[in-house]
């Protein structure tokens, strides 16, 4: 009895479900104007698979994982040479840090401006909002890097090709895979910016529900937008923990 | 660094200097590669510096925007102060009440990490398109980074201080008060500078996609005026802004951190 009042699952289970039963009840007395019930904010949930909401925000995030692989195209090598190279710090990582510090959500007028609302529009939004992430945590990689273990290589002769494959790689691997983890969740934050700003695929969606006062079917799309982006976080763990369990 | 090391001090000054330097001619040669590329009006949607930077002037000597800008912060402010009592206070109970956090931290992180940006079009539906919705907004973007920390620093509390203070007999409360709390402070101050940058980030995006106000109109219309440099001097306007605050916010947690408790 005292195991299960302290087992952290158990307080889970009950205080959620306390919150969805307030939510419930909540919905009962104001209204099913002002707030849906869970009930039907599952039902539309499940009906988000067969009637086309699903496949719109796959749509989106088709486009958007072009954008999430460019700038881990682009991210990576960058990230490895500033952080290996003197010189290209001090040449490249000033360009990195400005637009790590800069509001993305203001940029958006110059990009419209250069691409219009074309597909390059939402590639250069999502490959902004996941770039920094992915080159800075790069570079904080193979920063970390115990500089004994590289000395070791070197006073084992180890060649270059060797040093890099069994001593760099597998310290700025976890790195890199928290970088994108963290570059995809930012991508998801651009998407829906660029989407909601023009008004495309799921922007156009969120905004006709709330414009239409769908409410069950609102928070039906929001809730699955948010559990995409979480499981596909999940998903990249899981790649981590398998390509770099060390860490 | 090795090589750094290895040269002695004042070689490393100079190395420094040279580093400066390399910085400086990257950026010079960035600008005139800029200048040089979009003055032949190759593309339209290209602005020259030499033309971004005089619309950038004429926008701040001029004034207009101050109003405006005042709209924008204070929304800013509003939010993140809410954030910042709510945020430190939520962290302290997550921290410090072991079921609290067994039941709330997973829903925290979620929601930390899930594109809320999704949420602006539910918000809209509630709170309208008035000021209460935009700090709403801000909130949202603001209050979990804060309470994560908060979290974290109560959490990095060493055990000793703890033992320490209840070897000496002091009440539960007074533990709280003068050792996990101070303790945790450098933390908290992580917090509210990572939060005053995202408090900014989510007026301008309350401002441009819930309901189109103060700066988030000036970029709005942007566009509209067919007027590229001045599209680029906005741009870098709101953004120098949003540099401004953070690096203040900066000072300030350097300052407070400091600072003998």
């Amino acid at each position: 009895m005292k195991a299960a009042l302290n087992n952290k699952w158990v307080h889970r289970v009950v205080v959620w479900a306390a919150l969805l039963m307030l939510w419930d009840a909540a919905a009962v007395q104001a209204g099913e104007f002002y707030l849906p019930r869970v009930g039907d904010v599952i039902g539309a949930m499940a009906r988000a698979f067969s009637d086309g909401t699903a496949g719109t925000l796959l749509t989106s995030m088709r486009q958007m994982l072009g954008g999430f692989a460019l700038a881990a195209l682009v991210g990576i090598p960058l990230g490895l040479l500033i952080g290996s190279s003197w010189v290209a710090d001090r040449l490249l990582s000033v360009y990195v840090k400005a637009l790590y510090v800069t509001s993305l959500e203001a940029v958006i007028p110059i990009l419209i401006a250069l691409f219009g609302t074309r597909f390059q529009f939402r590639l250069s939004v999502v490959f902004l909002f996941a770039f920094t992430h992915i080159a800075l945590n790069t570079i904080a990689g193979v920063r970390a890097i115990n500089p004994t273990y590289l000395d070791t290589a070197r006073a084992f002769c180890a060649p270059m090709g060797k040093r890099a494959v069994y001593v760099l790689m597998p310290a700025v691997l976890p790195y890199i895979m928290t970088g994108l983890r963290l570059g995809l969740a930012s991508a998801f934050k651009g998407m829906i910016i660029a989407e909601l700003w023009i008004l495309v695929d799921t922007g156009r969606l969120l905004t006709d529900l709330s414009a239409a006062h769908a409410l069950p079917e609102l928070f039906a799309a929001v809730l699955l937008i948010m559990g995409f982006s979480l499981l596909s976080n999940r998903l990249l763990f899981a790649v981590q923990k398998w390509i770099a369990p060390w860490a | 660094v090795g090589v750094v090391r290895r040269m002695g001090r004042r070689t490393a000054r100079s190395i420094m200097r040279t580093g400066t330097l390399l910085t400086l001619v990257s950026l010079a040669i960035f600008c005139m590669g800029w200048e040089l590329y979009a003055t032949p009006a190759r593309s339209f949607a290209i602005a020259p510096p030499s033309k971004v930077l005089p619309a950038l002037v004429e926008i701040v000597s001029s004034g207009d925007v101050f109003g405006i800008t005042i709209g924008t912060l204070s929304t800013t402010f509003i939010g993140f102060a809410l954030s910042a009592v709510f945020g430190v206070l939520i962290g302290c109970l997550l921290g410090l009440v072991r079921p609290f956090a067994n039941a709330f931290e997973p829903l925290i992180n979620a929601f930390n990490a899930a594109p809320l940006t999704a949420m602006i079009p539910l918000i809209a539906v509630y709170v309208g398109f008035d000021a209460d919705g935009r700090v709403a907004v801000v909130i949202l973007w603001t209050i979990f980074v804060i309470i994560v920390n908060t979290v974290t620093g109560i959490r990095s509390v060493p055990p000793e201080y703890i033992n320490v203070a209840r070897a000496f007999c002091a009440r539960p409360l007074h533990i709280v008060t003068m050792v996990i709390l101070p303790a945790a402070f450098p933390h908290m101050l992580t917090g509210l500078t990572l939060g005053i940058g995202r408090a900014f980030r989510g007026a301008l995006a309350a401002e441009t996609l819930l309901a189109v106000a103060n700066l988030g109109r000036y970029l709005k219309n942007a566009n509209a005026t067919f007027d590229i440099p001045q599209v680029y001097a906005r741009t870098l306007y709101v953004v120098l802004l949003g540099l401004l605050l953070v690096s203040a916010a900066e000072i300030i947690q350097r300052r407070l951190e400091r600072r003998p408790r």
